[in-house]
């Protein structure tokens, strides 16, 4: 099999790329394929905490660049799930550390090690995007249903674009409640305005501050419904394309509102 | 006017239809990199152009922005009512004498 680079980006900061990059790396460890999650958020390093490997961090990967260690020494192996790696970046560096050429050997040397390789892009559209993208065979735009993040989608879709890039959406923090209520963009309006495929929808759900808040993955919980989503999109990635695309749904449903209503609670 | 109009609107419409609304009109300016005055003028001057062939409803258009093959292509869709009786006629008048 071909070995595949996505890069996971929006643009607008604070969207979801880093909990995005965890959880659909790990959705497709778990199906049993050899996955790496490379942080390029460098300076403002956070996958390595949303994943819980922050203490074992040693080497980051603006050392592998510099040639101070072998890539082999920055891989971080997850414990939990199998087939699962991560190589950090670093805190004391800028985005201007590393450049794309040096970013594109990099991936060149790891594609041959690994199935899937996830870039967790920095927001902006600056020298740590184009760092982020210069390898990248495909890319994972995510946007929530708000117009600064579905402006800045756009834009950054453009840029990829004009590099050749393609991009598929995932629409994050969905909140079905008021999408019922008419004020918020639904995932068609948003669809609709970008007209790129889209991926998945990701509701809004407390188990993702719960699970990062632990340093746990959401998508190994059935019970968050986010980290089904996730789950869910790892799958679409990894061919089976047809998956039908879950819209988020108002919780509780009929029946718990109608017992609310008969207790008057 | 206009402007009282779509503030009226804006007022009744539920906030997420509003919020597509404004986002279009924002994408297709920056996708074109013109400002929202030039793309005010353009769609005047093509209401106008298109009024001297058909009858055509106003609120229906729309002007869109779609990216194919690294281009940006500028996408008119009008509902028509009807072709103008003496169009062919008047408008090869009207274009003649134009300044
Ligand atoms: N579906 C969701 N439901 C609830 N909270 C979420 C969801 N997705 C992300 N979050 C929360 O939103 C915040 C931002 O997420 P995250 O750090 O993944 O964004 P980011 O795009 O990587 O940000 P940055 O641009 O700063 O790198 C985090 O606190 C995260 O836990
Ligand atoms: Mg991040």
């Amino acid at each position: 099999m071909e070995s595949k680079v996505f890069v996971v980006t929006s643009g607008k900061g604070g969207v979801g790329k880093t909990t995005a990059t965890a959880n659909i790396g790990t959705a497709m460890a778990m199906t049993g394929k050899n996955v790496l999650v490379i942080d390029l958020d460098i300076g403002l390093r956070n996958l390595d905490v949303v994943m819980g490997l922050e203490n074992r961090v040693v080497f980051t990967v603006v050392d592998v660049i510099k040639g101070r260690c072998n890539h082999k020494k920055a891989l971080i192996k997850d414990r939990r799930v199998d087939n699962l790696f991560l190589i950090p970046a670093s805190q004391i560096d800028t985005k201007d550390a590393i450049n794309e050429q040096e970013i594109r050997d990099l991936c060149a040397t790891l594609k041959k090690e690994f199935d899937y390789i996830f870039i967790d892009c920095p927001a902006g559209i600056e020298q740590g995007f184009k760092n982020a993208i210069a390898a990248a065979d495909e890319a994972i735009v995510i946007t929530t249903p708000d117009v600064s993040a579905v402006r800045d989608a756009d834009r950054i879709i453009g840029l990829l674009d004009s590099e050749s890039i393609s991009s598929k959406l995932i629409i994050n923090r969905i909140n079905p409640e008021l999408v019922a209520r008419g004020d918020m963009l639904t995932h068609d309006d948003v669809t609709d305005i970008l007209s790129i495929k889209l991926l998945g929808l990701v509701p809004l759900d407390d188990g993702i501050t719960v699970s990062t808040n632990r340093g746990e993955f959401a998508v190994t919980d059935d019970s968050s419904p986010a980290g089904r989503a996730f789950f869910r999109i790892g799958q679409r990635l990894n061919g089976h394309q047809d998956l039908p695309i879950e819209v988020p749904q108002v919780k509780g449903g009929f029946m718990k509102k109608f017992r609310k209503i008969i207790s008057g609670r | 006017m206009i402007a009282g109009f779509i503030k009226r609107i804006m007022k009744t419409q539920a906030s997420g239809d509003v919020a597509k609304q404004r986002l279009q009109i924002a994408l297709v300016c920056d996708r074109l990199e013109v400002s929202k005055e030039v793309f005010g003028l353009i769609q005047q001057d093509m209401v106008q152009l298109l009024s001297r062939y058909f009858d055509i409803d106003t609120d229906g258009i729309v002007f869109n922005i779609s990216r194919e093959n690294k281009k940006a292509h500028l996408v008119i869709n009008t509902p028509i009512l009807r072709l103008k009786q003496t169009s062919a006629k008047k408008a090869s008048k009207t274009l003649a004498t134009a300044p």
